[in-house]
């Protein structure tokens, strides 16, 4: 298209394709120790690719068009009948940004991983996986077709339940795996009929051709299509009703947390939205759809995370919780304001969550639990109280962090969008959940943080808060072995923690990636910043006695259950479809089956009498086959006949 | 010339084998059908490469020619039989099914290619039935004498009841020829096209009902489909493999090649109803397969819900359904026969797969099967770069953008197909968590070793770079059959 075209072509491959590459080399060769050094050279040239990409990048990401520029992948055109799948990228300032964090990711994701799974006999598939994984994502991201998109899409799906039920020794991660599979592949249906729509109208899988025709024919087909893709997208997301998949996949090693939960899967719902806000914006029914669903789950996350027992399913649900703020702006002004708002925080959640992932994982290796009671005080040295201290300050949105910039751009963006129920059922959402936000992120901090207190068992009242309380003596090996931990984790830690508390100034000097200057709103900073002091102070009195969520009581399980989410999975889906699948089974032998079965019965009887089965069975066979020809021929005769008359 | 010849190579040996050869010494009989069946391949290679057609006169008074010619949608079928019919021949070395000798076995497996050959070689419809026809004996042959060794009635069951289905369909298919043949005056492929088209609209509905119905048997479409999961419950790999990968899909070209190659109004007439059924196909197996407890069966319903996808795309009378169609021919063919190998070496070692008992972790008995298996799995649920999503997805746009039906019917049957693939994520998962990751509480020792070695993991390895390779490139396929495809529905389209 222009003429550098083989120049900005080439990075763009090679960031899909490295990744790509070493999935396919790390599979063949799992059992070796190389696969560490393939998976994470692989990674590491993938983020030089990216970032030459971005720091090469001539284009502000302005005008209106969706994408900006497309080259071709390499892959030829298809033509089938009617429609034309073109298998283009799209090139723009902003998938250059959201690749690069993403390749940051999964290099952090590998480097971390050879560590903390050193023992396990399976890294070097977990490694390949994990780089298959980080390909799908940079090819969503990188999409310029609805077709390459698509399979991004479910090759993540299917990736994850690979990488979630990695440790399939264990119940709980098959079960996790198979759930999480299933909830988003039903989402993912939206997914599939959405292309179709799109493409039937398009007669094109492009997003060029696709915006370009469904700008000019908005209707009732559009609002239907992009119904369907904001469907796909809450399964994907985990937003409510699907949400409760996320936090059953913490039975997952935490580097593969880290990795859906950061850069790839959950978040991969707001690139695509951000990619399609033209049509997305035209689809208002679709939009009320996304808004009242992110509404209910921003609250519904936050609140789940307050009361979890376990740390590292207090970040599941505080994901959950996050995505949906990411999510808010689309839903309501779904233009180059909002999606630059949702993908700055998607930027800026991607560095904290891989952060507090890949710490807690720290933290918890040496004492086998990510239980909140044996986690208390673990982050005693500068390192990882640094890393706590800035990853939940981002989290709870505190200003000069990276999560500070850009929740407080949501919320202005938000804001700024004017009147409207919709714009006010999101506002006030988002208020609530950055108290709320501010709340657990200060809970978790504290339990990190503040020395374990040597309490009695007694005092610790719920479920599996008394089942484990950590001793002294655990606690000090932990540290030993913290201490022993080597340089790569470190390294990780620190480049993790120095890109969280300096990523979103760096991001601000360079705006035009977005494509939109970011304004700072001194009103909302003020908001957003007492809502949250609120919230940590709130925290901060409730903490007192040691960790709040033990004032739930003994009502704290059913947050540990997601407040029952799965009973009802089972219940409205599950059985029913269980119970349909025996009825069919039943009607297809005994009633589909049973006219053919009266009939073979008798036609084996009548050749058992024929005599001696050795000698004649092919004979009898050869008759019935005869008599039955000469019937069905007399029947074949009435029904021309009668077709004929 | 060549075409004949890649015809006549693997039914004269397989005869000779069949009627000869029954003292030959394994290592002997299996020599003689490698090398056929390569020979096989390497002819219709040739026959491509040199676009080989023959025509000549057979039976004069009839009016029968042996036409034979290749286009683009036979071309990867033809590819798919002599490949096939090289990696069962190959399977054989190491897992030769008892019931009979070696060379009966292998005789029976180069006669039924050589007669799926000359059924997708075809260029008039009398051969057409006749080679289809001539698929059926040697096929029989292998469920009834080479079935389960453990169970003879349910091999003789299931071989009756493969007989009785099939001969019922193809009746039902010679009438819709005859009165096709009559009506138009010609056999002739090339000349029924035109023909066809200008009967009235009476005659060819009746013509293309009856041969759906006739075909729809073979395929198999709901609910005319309880033969497969007994044939395939029974017989043995190779003759599961050629079930699937060669038999079925002489049902779906029969679809493409007579009725809605000839008689398109008719079609057009009939197409919703097989699209509805093929939809309930796809909901119907899919749903079997949640609580089916005998593997083999399993993968058995499974291919009846594929089949209802290719179906559906066929039915829905556009060029992107038919070219779905196609793709999803292939891939299922190569698909199944991956995981009817994965389970049927498995049950020749264990002696049984159900999974209403606990059952040892392929992924940590036997990595490398258990690789296998969780990759023809993911195929199996029309996961994105493996075969069966192209099919997949564009057979719901073919039926989501077809003007035929009443209303929004086929519009409802894109949307139940795109849930049905749901059900096939959840069987196939299913499967991955009974026999890959291992459900049972306490682990599970193999009776016997498990890992694939081998002829079979040749087998295993050739099948696994089909698949990924179609998936990653449906170009191969696509490229082949585009042309044909848009000029065989163009008489449809011009209406």
């Amino acid at each position: 298209m222009i003429e550098d075209s083989v120049s900005l072509h080439l990075p763009i491959v090679a960031t899909i394709l490295i990744p790509f590459a070493a999935a396919l080399l790390g599979l063949a060769a799992a059992r070796r120790s190389i696969v560490k050094d393939i998976t994470v050279i692989a990674g590491f040239l993938a983020v030089v690719s990216a970032a030459y990409r971005l720091v090469t990048i001539s284009e502000p990401a302005t005008g209106s068009g969706v994408p900006v520029l497309t080259v071709s992948s390499g892959i030829p055109e298809i033509a089938l009948g009617e429609v034309t799948i073109p298998f283009d990228l799209a090139v723009g300032s902003r998938t250059a940004l959201i690749s690069l964090v993403v390749a940051v990711v999964t290099l952090a994701v590998l480097a971390f991983a050879t560590w903390y799974l050193a023992e396990d006999d399976r890294l070097g598939v977990f490694l390949a996986t994990v780089s298959l994984f980080a390909a799908a994502m940079q090819l969503v991201v990188h999409s310029g077709d609805l077709v390459l998109t698509l399979v991004g899409w479910e090759v993540m799906g299917y990736c994850s339940y690979l990488l979630i039920g990695h440790w399939s020794r264990s119940g709980r991660a098959r079960r996790a795996a198979y759930k999480s599979f299933i909830v988003t592949r039903l989402a993912d249906v939206g997914f599939v009929l959405g292309v179709v729509i799109l493409a039937s109208g398009a007669r094109s899988t492009g997003y060029t051709e696709v915006v370009t025709h469904w700008s000019a024919n908005t209707g009732a087909a559009l609002t239907l299509a992009i119904s369907l893709l904001v469907i796909a997208v809450l399964g994907k997301s985990a937003q409510f009703p699907f949400q409760d998949w996320l936090a059953d996949a913490m039975a997952g090693p935490t580097p593969a947390s880290a990795l859906i939960h950061a850069a790839t899967m959950v978040a991969a719902g707001t690139v695509v939205l951000a990619q399609l806000r033209l049509l997305l914006a035209l689809a208002p029914a679709a939009q009320w759809l996304l808004a009242v669903s992110v509404a209910v789950t921003m609250i519904l996350g936050a609140v789940l995370a307050i009361g979890q027992s376990d740390l590292k399913t207090l970040l599941a649900w505080s994901t959950v919780s996050q995505v949906a703020v990411m999510l808010a702006p689309l839903a309501l002004v779904a233009d180059l304001e909002g999606s630059a708002a949702a993908l700055f925080h998607m930027y800026s959640h991607a560095l904290f969550k891989a952060l507090l992932f890949l710490t807690i994982g720290w933290l918890s290796l040496s004492i086998h639990s990510t239980l909140a009671a044996r986690l208390q005080g673990t982050a005693g040295r500068r390192l990882s109280q640094a890393a706590v201290v800035i990853g939940f300050a981002a989290l709870a949105g505190l200003p000069l962090v990276v999560g500070g910039w850009s929740k407080e751009l949501v919320v202005a963006t938000v804001a700024g969008a004017g009147a409207g129920a919709r714009g006010g059922l999101l506002l006030v959402a988002l208020l609530v959940t950055v108290v709320l936000t501010a709340l657990y992120a200060t809970r978790a901090a504290l339990i990190l943080v503040r020395p374990g207190q040597q309490k009695a068992d007694e005092d610790l009242t719920t479920g599996e808060l008394r089942a484990v309380v950590a001793t002294r003596a655990a606690l000090k090996e932990a540290q030993h072995k913290l201490d022993a931990a080597p340089f790569t984790p470190r390294a990780v830690i620190v480049l993790l923690t120095v890109a969280t508390a300096f990523g979103g100034i760096v991001l601000l000097a360079f705006e035009d990636l977005l494509g939109v200057p970011a304004h700072v709103s001194v009103l909302w900073l003020t908001v957003t910043l007492v809502l949250a002091l609120a919230g940590i102070a709130l925290a901060w009195v409730l903490s007192k006695d040691g960790d709040l969520a033990l004032r739930l009581g003994s009502r704290q399980p059913l947050w540990d259950q997601g407040f029952q989410a799965d009973r009802a999975y089972l219940a409205l889906v599950a059985t029913p479809v269980l119970a349909a699948a025996r009825a069919v089974r039943a009607l297809d032998t005994q009633v589909v089956d049973a006219p053919v079965r009266a009939l073979a019965r008798q036609a084996v009887r009548l050749s058992d009498r024929a005599g001696d089965a050795q000698t004649s069975r092919p004979l009898t066979a050869a008759a019935l086959v005869g008599i039955g020809l000469v019937v069905l021929l007399a029947l074949g005769v009435v029904i021309t006949l009668g077709g004929g008359a | 010339m060549t075409l004949l010849a890649a015809i006549a190579v693997p039914i004269v040996v397989g005869l000779w084998l069949v009627l000869a050869g029954r003292q030959l010494p394994r290592t002997s009989a299996w020599s003689v059908g490698m090398v056929a069946a390569l020979a096989t391949l390497g002819l219709l290679v040739a026959a491509l490469v040199t676009d080989s057609a023959f025509d000549r006169e057979w039976v004069g008074v009839l009016g029968l020619r042996l036409a034979l010619g290749v286009d683009g949608i036979s071309a990867p079928l033809l590819v798919l039989t002599a490949a096939i019919g090289v990696l069962v021949v190959l399977l054989a070395r190491s897992n030769l099914p008892t019931g009979g000798s070696p060379s009966l076995y292998l005789g029976a497996v180069l006669m039924a290619t050589g007669g799926a050959f000359a059924t997708f070689a075809a260029r008039d419809a009398i051969l057409f039935f006749v080679a289809f026809e001539l698929v059926l004996i040697p096929v029989w042959l292998l469920i009834h004498r080479f079935g389960d060794p453990h169970d003879a009635a349910a091999r003789k069951d299931a071989g009756l009841r493969f007989i009785l289905f099939t001969v019922s369909g193809s009746v039902l298919m010679l009438i819709g020829i005859l009165v096709l043949v009559g009506s138009a005056g010609t056999s002739h492929f090339d000349v029924l096209v035109d023909a066809g088209a200008a009967l009235p609209l009476g005659t060819q509905t009746l013509v293309a009902a009856l041969l759906v119905t006739g075909l729809a048997v073979k395929v198999p479409v709901f609910p005319l489909h309880t033969w497969l999961p007994a044939a395939h419950a029974t017989a043995p790999t190779g003759g599961s493999v050629i079930l699937a990968a060669i038999l079925l899909k002489m049902g779906t070209y029969g679809l493409v090649r007579l009725p809605i190659a000839s008689v398109p109004d008719g079609f057009a007439r009939v197409a919703p109803t097989l699209a509805v059924l093929g939809t309930i196909g796809i909901i119907w197996a899919g749903l079997v397969c949640l609580v089916e407890n005998d593997a083999k069966r399993l993968i058995a319903y499974s291919s009846i819900a594929h089949m209802g996808f290719v179906v559906l795309g066929l039915a829905s009378g556009t060029v992107v359904g038919l070219q779905a169609a196609l793709i999803g021919n292939i891939a299922h063919g190569v698909i199944s026969a991956l995981l009817f190998v994965v389970i049927g070496g498995l049950k020749d070692r264990w002696g049984a797969v159900r999974f209403d008992a606990p059952l040892p972790a392929l992924r940590e008995h036997a990595p490398r099967l258990g690789f296998v298996l969780i990759l023809g799995l993911a195929a199996g649920l029309g996961l994105p770069g493996l075969a069966a999503f192209w099919g997949e997805l564009f057979a719901v746009y073919g039926a989501w953008t077809s003007g035929l039906g009443p209303g929004l019917l086929l519009r409802v049957c894109a949307a139940v197909a795109a849930l049905g693939a749901v059900l096939a994520a959840a069987y196939a998962l299913r499967v991955g968590r009974l026999l890959w990751v291992g459900e049972a509480q306490t682990p599970v020792e193999p009776t016997a070793p498990t890992e694939t070695s081998g002829a079979e993991r040749l087998v295993l390895a050739a099948l696994v770079v089909a698949t990924v390779t179609i998936g990653l490139v449906p170009h191969v396929v696509w490229s082949v059959t585009s042309a044909d495809a848009s000029a065989l529905l163009a008489g449809v389209l011009g209406r």
